[in-house]
Formats: C-alpha cells, structure tokens, sequence
C-alpha cells in the first residue's frame, strides 16, 4: 500500500472509526495492533515473507525483556551490538558476506524505521525498570505502529505511550479540520510540487549532457543540482504531512520532521530543520554518549572543544551511510560529517577570537544570514549529489563542463540561492505581516480554508496535466 | 471553531473554486475557441437523400484539442480539391462515401484519407488520378445508398466506404424515426439542463478531461466500463451489436445494389480509439477482443463480393492512441488519417482492381486484405 494514496486514506479512516468507536484501553489497543498488522501485510505476497521481520521484531523483544534487567556491560553491548549486526544482515549491507544473506524475498518495508525504535528500547531498558515490563501488544504497536512505518517520523517510546495511552490527545471538529487541511497540503507537497519538480530533474538530466552550448549545460548542472534538494524536501515532507494527520485521528502526535530547513543560515542548523526525528535520535544515541566518552578520555581541555566536531562528524557520516549500501552512501555520509564538523570548528574558533556575544550578533546580521542560507543550501545540494546520482553519471556531467564548468555551476548556485532564498524569507515575511485578532491574516482558519481549496484545484490540475504518477517516497526505501 | 464557521468555510470554498475556475474558464474559451459545426453540411430531410453540404462552401470548424480546419467543398457539395466534372478518359478516379470519419472531419484536407490516398496514388500511377469526397456526418443506414449512388454517378474506378464501430450505432440510428418537432426542445427545457448544458460546455471540464484521457492507461478502463458501447470487443457479441452487424450487411447489400457489379466496392476499417490503444498495448485488452468486429465485417464484405481494408494491422506497437486520435472527440486525427490512407492504398492493389493493376506500380508493402 502506497503511502500516501486514496487507498491508504480508506483504510486509515476505517481503522481511526474503529479505534474512536471503542472504550480506551486494551481494546483500542487491539484496533490499532490489528490495523498495524493489516497494513505491514499489505506489503507482503505470502505469510513466508514477513518470516524475517518477525524473527528481527522477536529477537528485540527477547532483548528487552529478557537481557535488560541483567544489567551488566556485557549485556548492554551484547544486545546493541546484536541488533546493530541483525538489521544490517536483514538490510544486506555490503559490508557483510554476500552469502550469508537469505536469498529468498522477503518484506523490508520501514525496516530502518522499526530498527531505530527497537534499538531505542534495547539501549533505554538497561537503564529504565518500566520497559524491562513492556507488555508485547504495547511493544508490537510502538515498532509497527502503522502511520510511521514506511518512513517514519521515529518517536520516542515515552511520547508514543503518553498519547496513546496516558494522554490521548483530543479529536474534535476542530482538530479534524487541521487533519484535512494538512493531509491537504502533504499530498499537494507529493502529489503536485515534487511531481513538477522531478519533470524538471528528468528535464535537466538529458540537457545537461545533450545540450550543445557550455554555459547551458553549466546552468543545468546547476540547476540539477539545486532541485534535487527541493524534490526531496516536498516528496519527504509531504509524506510526513500526511502521516502525521493520520496518527492524528487516532489521538497519537507524532514529532515533527522539517521546520523550514532551508532557511537555515548554517549546516548544523539545517540538521536541526530536517529530518529531525532522526537527527535527534542519532544525537540522543550516538553524538551524546560518543562526546561524553571523548570528554572522560581526553585529559587536555583544548582538544575538548574539538571533540564535540568529531562526534558530530562521526553522528551526521552514520546518517548519510544509513540511507543505502554502496559507496556514493558513504561519501555522502562523509560530506554531511564534514559540513557539520568544519561548521562546528569554525563556530568554535570565532567564538574563541570574537567573544560569544560578538559572534551571536554576527551571526543575526543580514548579510551574514544572506550569505549564510545560499552558503548552506549550496553545501545541501552538493551533498546530496552523491544521494541521487553515481559516480559515472557525476563523472559524465563533470567531463561534460569540465573543472572551470563545475566551480561556475557551484558559483552560480551560491548567488542563485542566497537570493531565492532571501526572497522567501521575504515574501514569508511579508505575508506574516497583517494581522487579524492579534495573529497573522494569511493564519486564520478563513486564509487556510481559501488556501487549502487552491491546493486541491492545484493537485487535481497538477494529477491531470502529468502523463506520469508522481514519485513514490524517496524513504520509502531506505 | 465557531458556530458560524459551519456555514463560512464551506462558502469560501466555494467562492475560491468560482474565484479560480470563472477567470480560467474565461482564458480558456479565449486560447481554445470551439466551433464543431460544420455549417457547409445540409442535414435536411425526406431522406432517403444523402446529407451533402452547400456547392462552393467554405466553413472552419476546430475542437480545443486541434487546430483550426478549413472545410472547403466543390461543385457538387464534396470534399475535394478536384472538380466533380465527368470522368476524364485516361485518368483514375476514387470515390470515397460514408459519415464523419470518411469526410475527413476535424482534419485539415491535405492530411485527410482522400487527399492523402490521392497524393500516394498519384506517385505510384502513371495516370492522373481524382478523389471525390462523399463523406459527411450522418451518412449511414438510407442516406449512405443515396450516397453511393451519387457516388456511382461519377463513374469511378472504385468506391471506398469508411467505416468504423461509431458508424454501425450511427446506422441504425439514421433509420429510426426522426424525433417529433419540439421534442428536443421540450427535453432540454428548466433551468437544471441549462445548467448542466452549461456544465458540459465548460471548457475547463473538457480540458480537464482532455488532460486525463488522453492517458490510455486512464482511457481504456474508463471506456471498458461504459457498458454496451464497449461490448463490439466482448464475446460473444451482444443483441445490439449482433444486429448492428446486420444493419451493416443490410447497407453494404444496399451499396453493392446502388453502384451495380461494375465498380468494386472497397469496405475500408477504421477501429475505435480504445480498439486502437488495445491493439497498441496488448495488457489494455485482457478480456477482450479488440480485433472480432472487423474480422465479421471482413467475412460480410467478402459475402457481398466487397473488398476490405483494415487500418488496425498499420498501428506501431505502443503507440499512445491520442497520437493518431483526438483524445475528446474521438475522430482520427491527421497521423490517423495517415495509416488509413496507408490501409486504403495497399488495399486497393491487393484487390488487384485492373484500371489500377494496369495504370499503377503497387507499394512495397501493402496492407491486409480479404478479396471478395
């Protein structure tokens, strides 16, 4: 089942009648496990194929259950490790020996996304009593909980059980109308905006090569790179639009994944815009234990400083190696590492020479923020390159405008975006501008209702002018 | 949310959809003008005569998908560049009777079956060679004989009907009874049919739907589900289309009779869109038969010593069929038109017709034919 897709909403709104119809407690609890099931085995040919994700589910739980409250090192390592190395067998990361895969078809549907919480749940028992208890129905709903399987938003185990069960949060007409109005603008963000912005990657790809002047295929390398960011930021974000509305209607709230990220002025604060449920488990899970240890070990407190731009190099290189196998994944995780680090360096040397407050100010002119935001999402782009491209295509376009062709293109980026984006910062600005009762106009229920109906007249328009379906979700995948 | 909200917000829906849709409405009534009658074409009663339009008429019709078409007609009211004179001796001559699809509608003359088939014949003879254009909307069942003997009237070397699945629920419409004075008018009374009159002339709906089904992967299930009109490729045909077959036997006995044994009839194929796209892209056509109706008009053509072309063998597997069809209207268009006068070209040689056999060198390839 497609997500998002009529036949998902049909089936989303059935199992939220269900779950609202009855008492809460275990009964809701059931509704939602059996609609969790329902969903992951739409996925699945036979009963066979769900065989491994089970045995990975189970092998979690015993983990919890069993070697958690035997609370030694051994055993934290031990099950971490084991379900590190578990999920990595089951991806089929390359790293492994081939032929110890299975070498049968079997489901891996949001399987990176069930890993985060079952990790999270392995590492937080040895330390939390209440989940060495947590009943298997609770836990079953938590990994497969339907809504987030495919690509996330990643909840906590806390968040998720205070909305489901200690403190499902209200559906009134008001809330509905939020939910419609936000599944309206994630399957405008899907099914319209990235759909139009993938016709124009398609587009550029062939000019890029084809075309027969320089300076044109300069201008399409750029712009080829300048899209993929915004297609990707439209199909994700979108998705988790549409998500979120759902879990909604059965009172669960799930995190947030994006908070504008492209205005941010820095890469580091462009991480903390997009993708936030996973950049924050990572920093939860890895950044923060990985610095605590570097301070307990590093006696001279210089290097101290620095040691926050390793462990940030080594959290932001797991991300980008988490999204594939091959080695464009890796080198992707190792720009994102770079950028943060160097990012992190650099705000600790001007911070050293300028003073905190100095730079803060610094930090908030307009020109530095001009600058700052092309700057970044240039970074954004560039890295990105190795997510949607190889290497031989990469080479290809390189060969095809040369070194000179290549610094032009990044030139042209940076100028293009620090202005668009400026722009957008402006016009959002702008829009923000009147008020009505104290809040912004274009905020009132009445500005949203006239702005939603565009984007349905906007995604049908959009569905009907298309030969072809938008792209499925680019996480779906990993 | 407030009491009042319950009836504001569904009222601003309404009026952003008006707000939106009347200004493009408006835009697209300007960029694609619709003018689908051609108002050259007599469409006048006591039948059983022909519908025929106006000696020396010009008129331009154009739908929102296509171009603007010129409609010129000459002497004698058909559409052809060439004059309806007498026969000249030592040239050929092609007349070609049926409905809308034959007289080229929609479609710009050069690129027309007639002009086309022309122009191929004229570089494979060595005579000069006319085409009479017969053709005009509604010319089935009665006024299709009255037709073919006007065509027989030019003494032509051969006559081609064009026929296509329209044609045969064409034909047994163009028999029944004309609707009484008024009725129409009676029919389409209220301001609730205006309104929906209104509606199905919305040009934003129209290229709303140009937009969607012009996507044969949206067009064909759509098309399969419209019930009798699909049912020519189910099996075993239904009583309609068993007895639109027979009208078709009916009318091609009426023509044979009309023209008499001397000129060879000529029963040339065009499928429906949906046929077309389903013969392009097998899946389409799981559960169907996209190529029975004309294997029994083929059968019926060669029991009334016809011949019959068939276009459906000359479409390029894969070809989307919006490419040789208007994808609203239906008709074919000018890439259609082509592989139908490629169809009529080879047909005409394999039927081995002497004045052509004699006076022309046959095409390299000539398309399927099942001599009478």
């Amino acid at each position: 089942m497609s997500v998002p897709s009529f036949e998902f909403f049909l089936f989303a709104l059935v199992a939220a009648g269900f779950y609202n119809l009855v008492p809460m407690g275990v009964a809701r609890r059931l509704v939602l496990l059996v609609a969790n099931f329902a969903f992951l085995a739409t996925f699945a040919t036979t009963g066979y194929d769900l065989i491994p994700y089970a045995a990975f589910l189970a092998i979690g739980y015993l983990f919890i259950r069993g070697c958690a409250p035997i609370q030694t090192s051994w055993a934290f390592w031990f099950t971490v490790g084991a379900t590190i190395l578990l999920f990595c067998w089951l991806k089929k990361y390359t790293f492994l020996p081939e032929a110890s895969f299975l070498h049968v078809v079997y489901v891996q549907v949001g399987l990176s996304y069930v890993f985060f919480r079952v990790l999270h749940l392995v590492v937080d028992a040895h330390s939390d009593e209440r989940l060495q208890k947590l009943s298997l129905i609770s836990y079953l709903n938590f990994t497969l909980n339907f809504t987030a399987l495919v690509s996330g938003p990643i909840q906590r185990y806390e968040d998720y059980i205070d909305s489901t069960e200690t403190r499902p949060r209200p559906l009134d007409m008001g809330v509905l109308g939020e939910v419609l109005e936000r599944l309206v603008v994630g399957c405008f963000k899907v099914w319209a905006a990235a759909a139009i912005v993938a016709e124009l990657q398609h587009a550029l790809e062939f000019q890029v090569v084809e075309a027969t002047g320089l300076f044109t295929r300069i201008l399409c390398a750029a712009g080829l790179a300048a899209l993929f960011p915004i297609f990707l930021f439209y199909n994700f974000s979108g998705y988790t639009d549409v998500v979120i509305a759902i879990a909604r209607l059965f009172r669960i709230e799930l995190p947030e994944n994006f908070n504008k990220p492209f205005t941010a002025a820095s890469f580091i604060d462009y991480w903390n815009r997009w993708h936030m449920s996973l950049s924050n488990w990572l920093k939860t899970y890895v950044y923060t234990p990985l610095f605590a240890s570097i301070m307990r070990n590093v006696k001279n407190p210089r290097l101290l400083a620095y040691a926050s731009a390793v462990s940030l190099f080594v959290t932001f290189f797991l991300i980008g190696a988490w999204h594939g196998r091959t080695s464009e994944f890796f080198f992707f995780g190792f720009l994102n590492g770079l950028g943060v680090a160097v990012n992190q360096i650099y705000r600790t040397i001007l911070q050293d020479k300028m003073g905190r407050k100095p730079y803060a100010a610094l930090s908030a002119r307009p020109l530095y923020l001009f600058f700052g935001r092309g700057l970044t999402f240039t970074w954004v782009a560039f890295t990105l390159l190795w997510f949607w491209s190889d290497w031989a295509q990469l080479a290809e376009i390189a060969r095809g405008i040369g070194f000179g062709g290549v610094v032009a293109a990044a030139l042209i980026l940076i100028l293009a975006s620090c202005v668009a984006l400026q722009a957008l910062v402006t016009v959002d600005a702008l829009l923000r501008g009147p008020k009505l009762d104290g809040r912004p106009l274009v905020l009132s229920r009445y500005a949203r209702t006239v702005f939603v109906t565009v984007l349905v007249m906007g995604v049908v328009t959009v569905q009907s002018v298309m030969t072809s379906p938008a792209p499925d979700i680019v996480y779906k995948d990993f | 949310m407030e009491r009042r909200d319950y009836f504001i917000l569904p009222l601003i829906v309404i009026a952003t959809v008006l707000v939106v849709a009347v200004p493009v409405e408006a835009a697209l009534r300007i960029f694609f003008p619709y003018s689908e009658a051609d108002r050259c074409v007599v469409y006048g009663d006591p039948r059983p005569s022909a519908f025929h339009a106006t000696p020396n008429c010009s008129s331009r019709i154009k739908v929102p998908e296509g171009p603007w078409v010129d409609m010129k007609y000459n002497a004698c009211g058909y559409r052809s560049t060439d004059p309806c004179t007498p026969k000249k001796p030592e040239s050929l001559r092609l007349a070609v009777i049926g409905s809308s699809l034959a007289a080229g509608y929609l479609v710009p003359y050069d690129e027309s079956v007639s002009a086309r088939a022309r122009e191929s014949l004229t570089t494979l003879c060595r005579l000069p060679v006319d085409v009479q254009n017969l053709g005009a909307e509604g010319n089935m069942g009665v006024r299709l004989t009255a037709s073919a003997e006007a065509a027989a009237a030019l003494t032509p070397d051969a006559i081609v009907l064009v026929v296509s699945p329209t044609d045969l629920v064409l034909d047994n419409a163009m028999d029944q009874a004309a609707p009484a004075p008024g009725a129409v008018a009676k029919h389409q009374a209220g301001w609730i049919q205006e309104f929906k009159a209104q509606l199905s002339r919305s040009r934003l709906l129209y290229m709303e739907s140009y937009l969607l089904l012009r996507n044969d992967d949206n067009y064909v299930p759509i098309y399969r589900r419209s019930g009798h009109k699909a049912d020519f490729m189910r099996l075993p045909l239904s009583e309609d289309w068993q007895a639109r077959l027979a009208h078709l036997d009916r009318d091609i006995s009426r023509v044979r009779a009309a023209i008499g044994p001397d000129i060879p009839l000529i029963i040339l194929f065009a499928p429906e869109r949906a046929q077309a796209a389903m013969l392009a892209v097998p899946h389409l056509a799981k559960g169907m038969a996209p190529a029975y109706l004309q294997s029994e008009i083929a059968r019926r053509a060669q029991a009334h010593g016809a011949y019959f072309a068939d276009m459906s063998p000359l479409i390029p597997p894969g070809t989307p069929s919006s490419d040789i069809y208007y994808a609203m209207n239906g008709h074919l268009n000018g890439g259609g038109h082509a592989l139908l006068a490629e169809a009529l070209v080879g047909g005409l040689f394999n039927a081995h017709i002497p004045a052509f056999t004699s006076a022309c060198t046959a095409p390299s390839a000539s398309a399927e034919l099942n001599p009478g």
